[in-house]
């Protein structure tokens, strides 16, 4: 009897090693073939771990924010400088926005316009991001129960952080525009002139599709154009600045490592998409 | 009574490595930003599963090794099944120079720990080229590794303090597996 459980002790002990790399490749490969129950289960994970993650990320939020004090402690006197100087153009704009958007409004009471839906949001924190080599995601702490559904837009103040694509009940996964598996429609800002920004796991985008004829240059902005009807249209996401080999590089507007909270944008085109989607559903590869 | 606190406690004894291993993967798995280094992160699975193989090989087993991959994976959406792998196979890297590393000191541990940090993330590189089916650039690789080498010695000396609180095991210690 003892022999016998000791035998098979030995024998698990000796087959471990091949069993669960066995197992490993075998999750990589369902993973690979987007099989249905990897996701549910990857978001049900998560969502069983997003408490424990915004427990320890307290203590290491609270190191984040001491460097970032100590950092702001030492040009202080050139950033107030620089915030001066803002202030003082903002002010300028703000003016120009003020008189816009009056106009903007007698010229819509003029032509009866159709009001646009505005966007409903839900705020949520940032609990866990990955910015390794092969993803570019990330946690936030509230899912499906809050109103959040797969495809929705994440913005910060700056502008688009990226978008849903993995659901769990209370936790959602944000795939950042950086993201190798990132494409977001976008339109250059002084002509309207429609392309698309594309993620490849670096801290860049590369612009990508751009209509013929359109002027890019160093310096140019982008914004959400809308297209698709995922995300809403006008929406910051970056800056036109390098051009090497052919390709035109984009500097997000969103640093996603320093963002603590984010805005899931309820952008809803009645009848374009499908409006209820399940807890764990997913829009994306794993 | 006295017999299940008794198993408690061996059920604690038993899950307290992984678990070390897993609370690592947790912690660096939130944003912290350092400068530039905030867009790297170090691999704190590969710690822990050096660590335990070295002074419990009895307790950091094959399965441990999974459990603690598979979360890393789940936690920061990399393809499922990738750090798993990774930490299987660091698992039989270190475990077969486990001997070699008892009783020396920290300076040789060390060293021998960045012998290991560097494939294992060329390695998690390769299966995430593979899968992605893309080539991925290989300077980040390298500076996780490096990022993961220095954290070695804090984290090791935290992990040391988990250690000493678990009794030693009945049986000594020999090259398993």
């Amino acid at each position: 009897m003892l022999k016998s459980a000791l035998s098979l002790g030995y024998a698990v002990q000796r087959f471990a090693f091949p069993l669960f790399a066995g197992l490993a490749i075998g999750l990589m490969v369902l993973s690979r073939i987007e099989h249905p129950a990897v996701s549910s289960v990857r978001a049900q994970a998560v969502d069983v771990l997003a408490p424990v993650i915004a427990v320890v990320s307290r203590p290491m939020a609270a190191i984040d924010s001491g460097i970032a004090r100590i950092d702001h402690f030492f040009d202080v006197y050139e950033e107030n400088a620089v915030l001066r100087e803002e202030n003082r153009r903002l002010l300028h704009w703000q003016a120009t926005a003020r008189q816009l958007d009056a106009e903007n409004k007698d010229f819509r009471e003029l032509l009866s316009t159709v009001a646009e839906p505005r966007n409903a949001f839900v705020t949520a924190r940032m609990i866990g991001m990955s910015s390794g080599t092969f993803v570019r995601t990330a946690l936030i702490n509230a899912g499906s129960q809050d109103g959040i559904a797969v495809g929705q837009a994440a913005v910060t103040d700056d502008g688009v952080m990226g978008r849903i694509v993995e659901l769990g009940t209370r936790s959602a996964r944000i795939l950042l525009l950086t993201d190798l598996n990132s494409r977001v429609p976008v339109a250059l800002e002084s002509s309207r002139a429609p392309a698309l920004v594309a993620g490849d796991n670096s801290n860049m985008l590369s612009l990508m599709f751009v209509a013929d004829g359109a002027n890019v240059q160093i310096g140019e902005r982008l914004v959400t154009s809308g297209e698709g009807g995922m995300l809403p249209p006008g929406l910051p996401v970056g800056v036109v600045t390098g051009f090497e080999e052919g390709i035109w590089y984009v500097t997000p507007f969103v640093d996603p490592a320093r963002a603590e909270f984010v805005r899931v944008l309820d952008y809803a085109l009645p009848g374009l998409l499908p409006t209820t989607r399940e807890a764990g559903a997913t829009g994306q590869p794993w | 009574m006295d017999g299940k606190i008794g198993k408690l406690r061996q059920a604690l004894v038993a899950l307290a490595p992984p678990l070390t291993g897993i609370v690592l993967v947790l912690i660096t798995a939130t944003p912290l930003y350092i400068g530039h280094v905030g867009q790297i992160m170090p691999q704190m699975g590969v710690i822990a599963v050096f660590f335990w193989v070295i002074y419990r090989p009895d307790l950091m087993t094959y399965g441990a090794a999974f459990a603690i991959g598979l979360v890393a994976d789940l936690v920061t959406g990399a393809p499922l099944g990738v750090s798993a792998l990774v930490l299987l196979v660091v698992r039989r890297v270190v475990l077969a120079q486990q001997r070699f590393f008892i009783g020396k000191p920290f300076h040789v541990l060390w060293s021998g720990f960045a012998l290991i940090a560097l494939p294992a993330a060329l390695l998690q590189w390769l299966l995430a080229s593979i899968y992605l089916f893309a080539g991925l650039e290989i300077l980040p690789v390298l500076l996780q590794a490096a990022l993961t080498t220095i954290l070695f010695p804090p984290v090791s000396w935290v992990l040391t303090r988990c250690q000493l609180l678990l009794p030693m095991p009945r049986t000594p210690l020999h090259n398993r597996g």
